[in-house]
């Protein structure tokens, strides 16, 4: 005789050292398919008077034998595991069969095969003791966790249908109502090829069904051996008892249904079995004028009504889905045989689905926010968060989509030939994916730089209440236009990746814009300057040649894959979950990313941004002044060094000319040989020139000498001397020079320009 | 629902400790022998220790601590591990003051016990029959303190309380009506609080006065014995524990004598056999002079045979063995498993010096369930499974 197949001899050996077992033994095995079955008796231990009566209340014995039949694809897949055709079939956790066969328990929560491949046969065992024990005790379920529905695990067909909807029909009193099912039929792959499987949706809406309207709610087209189409669903519920009470399922009836007389037994023990053989006579009457045609799926889905909610449900409605394997004009061609399959639901892609897979709460206040730009980054970002059950409601870009975004876009490619792949807008493109992930959203082929903000369809775009616009158009015009409309009130998060991938900024505005995208840009200039890697990024130059993406066409956009893109998106997303969650930051946040030498880590410096001073120049009211944070302390520190004599410095920073704002980011200590008096403060010349060439080197010309602030010991602001020294500073070339007075109580400033 | 009620042997050779749990996590010992733990001896204070609870002052505590007898092998490391004294004196091992007074390594805090459980033998003085050991007048010297305690105040805190079991003969204990309990009574809580879960039928031991009944007034005569019920799930008597120290025949035989009308106070689901398993419970004849003449005591075996259905029969002793070694015996080993092997009971005989396998002894516990009191798995982890590996655990030969 051949010996038995090593890898089972094994699981034997494996099965024989196991402290729950007490025995174990071939029954049976096939040389030429490798196929066997084990005999393993399995001990579970039984409080004294249940073991010496030889079994639990609920029927589990000291010693029972388990069957464990291995396919010839063991290891790969785990061994079947049934119990004795007369095991107590009314426990919970017990997987579809048919009545009269060997119990097959469900003994683990996820795939037996992946236990068993990362803890060993002997897991699978212990699996199968546990249960046993839990069976004996009949606490297979937890009554605190709630009611476990039917098991559906081993199922192949699936019917997706929002529950809340078909509870919304159930009524105090039992009834029926037919629903539009669309369908896929495909064939089985494997073993099985013979049959089909079903995939499946329920529409929420009730039809109103009859001979006349049937035929507009069936029919199927078959296409590459898929069979695609439409039918029908029943939903029936139950009532009440003739004592008024709600009829109560708290039986488990593990799945045993594989016909249609089976299945009007289940639907008796459900209080609902009158209804559907209505549903049934009613469809047959509908069907009975259509000429003969194919098999077509009815989906039956059951209600039980249990004593306690369900696990992870405040409903204790259990809605049960079949699939029954109808025909036309006989609508059951084999009477009560006809077959009957049960079949898997699942919810509808939407907002809760979504969030409770990303771990975000239910019960969250959906943010309203606009995405601006919706290329590489915006539309992964504004993906992610969709994904995530917190989607953008607003979309900006005026562009199409174009072939080559194709190389770094979230949006997949277009189904049709070339010429489809301009039609959408991005911005329709992603909305229209974000609306299939069940979440409204509007997407706008609208040029931002346009805008005028009181006027539709702006008002939504920049409506008031947002939590926040994330720009990612990576445009420097979009930046300085939104932080000059001042009727954008909402939070501007600004996210960018700079030279090739190598950096990438996020930076979240403060309460009331304050900091806003232009002082945390000129705070990201400082910062990276002050580091060295950085700082050779921001000297890099850009390409002189845009990169060709057709004849004649260039794209002011570089070169980078999408996994690059993907590693910035995906990490500034995360912070937006965050502020979505746990609320905006309560200052301005500046994130600056990079990639590591090797290419792939990724860190990011996070930078709390206080807000800056506001300041408006006394002589032109056209010129305003931003002093960061870090610029204004200097100065009072500075100030209160020197409290009876004035004092001052050197002002560092960047203007935006065509805006009129001036940013201070830092302010430099007065030279050596300045002079410091009660009437007036001489700037010196010490180390002056070595700063300037000093901070040109390291900014790449992005942040600048300015001008020069000094003190005031009384509230007065700019003298005859101070726009003497301004206009000087102006013409020697240095325009606009800014100089910036320090008042007791505040700041008085002069702007001067070459003219 | 609070936690499953357990009921806990550890293995200390001849002798008894065992621990009751309750589902309200209220705790009873009885007894104790902890040796210094060795390849031959477990380290059951750890075990014990693990199993209890601390109070808000960070003192380990049991409910209730009941001493059969105050012999040895069931009092062992009383000193050493528990606080016989007002609680006022109690001191934390990290105090200085402690330092003194610590015993050898011994940097464990004292286990507080709340409420004496205590035989009346205390009020007697040692007898030509009867030496002491010092664990045993610890315990002696404690329970006076608590009785006076009582006398003083007629009212008790925890840490103070006592309660007698059993008169005393001579009306010594006449005027305890508050913390005497006398045979045939039932205690229904545990540290002056009552227990749903729980009520005690003191079975013994009885007052005894007369001259000739001295011998019988010796030291293992005296043993508290009796019988627990736990209820669980509504189940009053999930599970009736019969213990009974190190009782010998003749007690056993006057209790029957007691009880023969309706011996539902002797019924049981678990019992610790008396004296470790010794023959001198069951028989008035000797084991190692007799050997299989031996005469079974009918009465006595009656007394202990009250199995009920499915019922575990405990030996908290050494490793039985065919040896003419008394306790424990195996003769008697073979009477007890008569008594649960008949088909009315289908029980098990158990030997904390097996459990789980000789050599390996871990404690021995029993969960309480609707069903009656359910051994507990000793749990292995799933990828161990047929993986005894020898590696580093034994010499391996490599020619």
């Amino acid at each position: 005789m051949q010996p038995l197949r090593a890898e089972v001899a094994d699981a034997l050996v494996v099965a024989l050292a196991h402290p729950a077992v007490d025995d174990a033994r071939v029954l049976s095995f096939d040389t030429a398919s490798g196929a066997a079955v084990l005999e393993i008796d399995i001990r579970t231990e039984l409080p004294s008077r249940w073991r010496a009566n030889g079994s639990s209340p609920s029927g589990v014995r000291s010693v029972e034998t388990v069957h464990f039949e291995f396919s010839p694809a063991f290891p790969s897949k785990p061994p079947r595991i049934v119990l004795r055709p007369d095991f107590n079939r009314s426990l919970p956790h017990i997987n579809p069969h048919q009545e009269g066969d060997a119990v097959p328990p469900c003994v683990y929560w996820g795939e037996l095969g992946e236990l068993m491949h990362r803890s060993g046969f002997g897991a699978i065992v212990t699996q199968v003791a546990d249960w046993l024990e839990k069976a004996a005790f009949d606490k297979l379920i937890n009554k605190k966790q709630g009611w476990e529905p039917v098991r559906r695990d081993s199922v192949d067909d699936t019917v997706v249908f929002n529950r809340d909807e078909l509870e919304g029909l159930v009524q105090k009193t039992e009834g029926r109502v037919f629903l539009q099912l669309s369908y896929l039929s495909y064939p089985a792959s494997g073993a099985q090829a013979e049959q089909c499987h079903v995939f499946a949706f329920i529409d929420g809406q009730p039809i109103a069904l009859s001979r006349k309207v049937i035929k507009q709610h069936l029919g199927a087209e078959i296409k590459d051996g898929i069979e695609k189409g439409l039918s029908v669903a029943v939903f029936v519920w139950p009532g009440k008892s003739p004592a008024g009470r709600p009829v109560v399922c708290d039986k488990y009836l593990p799945e045993t249904v594989s016909n249609y007389g089976e299945l009007i037994r289940r639907a008796d023990a459900y209080g609902c079995g009158v209804r559907l053989g209505e549903a049934i006579k009613w469809l047959q009457n509908c069907v009975s004028g259509l000429k003969s045609q194919g098999s077509f799926p009815v989906v039956v889905v059951l209600c039980a009504r249990r004593p306690l909610p369900l696990i992870g449900s405040d409903s204790d409605l259990e809605l049960i889905p079949y699939r029954l394997d109808a025909s036309a004009p006989v609508l059951l061609p084999s009477g009560d045989g006809t077959r009957v399959h049960p079949v898997a639901h699942r919810d509808p892609v939407g907002l809760n689905l979504l969030r409770r897979m990303s771990d975000i709460p239910s019960e969250l206040k959906s943010p309203v926010y606009t995405v601006l730009g919706c290329g590489s980054v915006g539309s992964k970002i504004a993906l992610h968060l969709a994904r995530a059950g917190i989607g953008p409601s607003h979309l900006v870009d005026k562009r199409s989509l174009s072939p080559h975004n194709l190389a770094r876009h979230a949006l997949p490619p277009p189904e049709g030939p070339v010429v489809d792949v301009a039609v959408p807008s991005k911005s329709k493109a992603v909305a229209a994916l974000v609306t299939k992930l069940g979440q409204r959203a509007v997407g706008y082929d609208l040029d931002i730089l346009e805008v005028v903000p009181q006027t539709a369809p702006f008002r939504n775009i920049f409506a008031v209440d947002q939590t926040c616009i994330i720009n990612a158009t990576a445009s420097h015009a979009a930046r300085e236009h939104l932080a000059a409309l001042p009727s954008v009130r909402s939070r501007v998060v600004d996210v960018a990746i700079l030279r090739g991938g190598l950096a990438g900024i996020c930076a979240i505005e403060g309460p009331v814009r304050n900091p806003d995208c232009l002082d945390l840009m000129a705070e990201a200039y400082e910062l990276m300057r002050q580091d060295s890697e950085l700082s050779r990024l921001l000297s890099m130059q850009d390409p002189d040649v845009p990169e060709v993406v057709g004849q004649g066409c260039g794209s002011p956009t570089l070169r980078m894959s999408d996994a690059k893109v993907s590693m910035y998106a995906a990490a500034i997303s995360e912070r937006l979950v965050r502020a979505f969650l746990n609320g905006m930051p309560l200052a301005g946040e500046l994130l600056i990313g990079r990639i590591g030498g090797d290419g792939i880590s990724l860190t990011w410096r996070s930078e709390v941004v206080p807000g800056v001073q506001v300041v408006t120049a006394e002589n032109d009211r056209t010129w305003v002044i931003r002093i960061a944070d870090r610029a204004h302390r200097k100065i009072i520190a500075d100030v209160a060094a020197y409290p009876r004599i004035e004092t001052g410095g050197v002002v560092v920073g960047r203007v935006s000319s065509t805006r009129r704002v001036i940013f201070v980011t830092d302010v430099l200590p007065a030279p050596n040989n300045s002079r410091r008096s009660a009437g007036m403060f001489v700037l010196g010349t010490e180390g002056v020139e070595a700063a300037r060439s000093e901070y040109e080197r390291s900014s790449a010309g992005t942040l600048w000498l300015l001008g020069t602030w000094h003190s005031h010991l009384f509230e007065q602001g700019g003298s005859s001397m101070d726009y003497a020294t301004a206009r000087q500073i102006a013409s020697s070339g240095q325009s606009p020079a800014l100089l910036l007075i320090r008042r007791p109580s505040g700041y008085s400033a002069i702007v001067a320009t070459g003219r | 629902m609070g936690a499953t009620a357990t009921i806990t042997f550890f293995p200390v050779d001849n002798g008894d400790m065992t621990l009751i749990t309750l589902e309200s996590g209220c705790n009873i010992l009885i007894d104790c022998n902890i040796r210094e733990p060795s390849d031959d001896a477990r380290d059951v204070a750890t075990d014990l220790r693990k199993l209890l609870k601390s109070d808000s002052e960070g003192r380990p505590y049991v409910d209730v601590f009941l001493l059969s007898h105050p012999d040895q092998d069931h009092c062992r490391g009383l000193q050493k591990h528990f606080h016989l004294a007002p609680l006022s004196e109690y001191k934390k091992p990290e105090s200085e003051d402690a330092e003194e007074d610590r015993d050898g390594d011994e940097t464990e805090p004292k286990i507080v016990i709340r409420e004496m459980w205590s035989s009346p033998m205390v009020f007697r003085r040692a007898s030509k029959l009867h030496t002491l050991c010092d664990d045993a007048k610890a315990w002696n010297t404690e329970a006076r303190r608590r009785v006076k305690h009582f006398r003083d105040n007629e009212s008790a805190e925890d840490g103070d309380r006592i309660l007698v079991l059993g008169e005393d003969e001579n009306g010594k204990t006449d005027d305890l009506e508050d913390i005497l309990v006398k045979v045939g009574g039932l205690i229904t809580g545990t540290n002056g609080k009552s227990e749903a879960t729980l009520s005690t039928l003191l079975l013994a031991p009885n007052p005894v006065g007369d001259e000739e009944d001295e011998e019988l007034r010796a030291k293992n005569q005296s043993s508290v014995i009796m019988q627990f019920s736990i209820a669980c799930g509504g189940v009053p008597d999930a599970c009736l524990f019969l213990t009974g120290g190190d009782a010998e025949v003749e007690i056993w035989e006057r209790i029957w004598a007691a009880h023969k009308q309706n011996p539902s106070g002797l019924k049981y689901d678990l019992m610790l056999t008396p004296h470790h398993c010794s023959w001198h419970s069951l028989s008035h004849d000797s084991w190692s002079d007799l050997g299989e003449d031996v005469k079974v005591s009918k009465d006595a075996r009656k007394a202990l045979g009250q199995a009920r259905e499915g019922a575990f029969v405990i030996a908290s002793s050494k490793v039985i063995s065919d040896e003419d070694s008394d306790p424990p015996c195996a003769r008697a080993a073979r009477e007890y498993r008569a008594i649960v092997n008949v088909k009315e009971v289908k029980g098990e005989f158990l030997n904390t010096a097996s459990h789980p396998a000789v050599g390996k002894v871990a404690p021995m516990v029993f969960d309480i369930t609707v069903g009656g009191p359910m051994l507990r798995k000793s749990k292995v982890s799933a990828a161990s499974s047929g993986s005894g590996s020898a590696i580093g655990r034994q010499p391996l030969m490599h020619g």
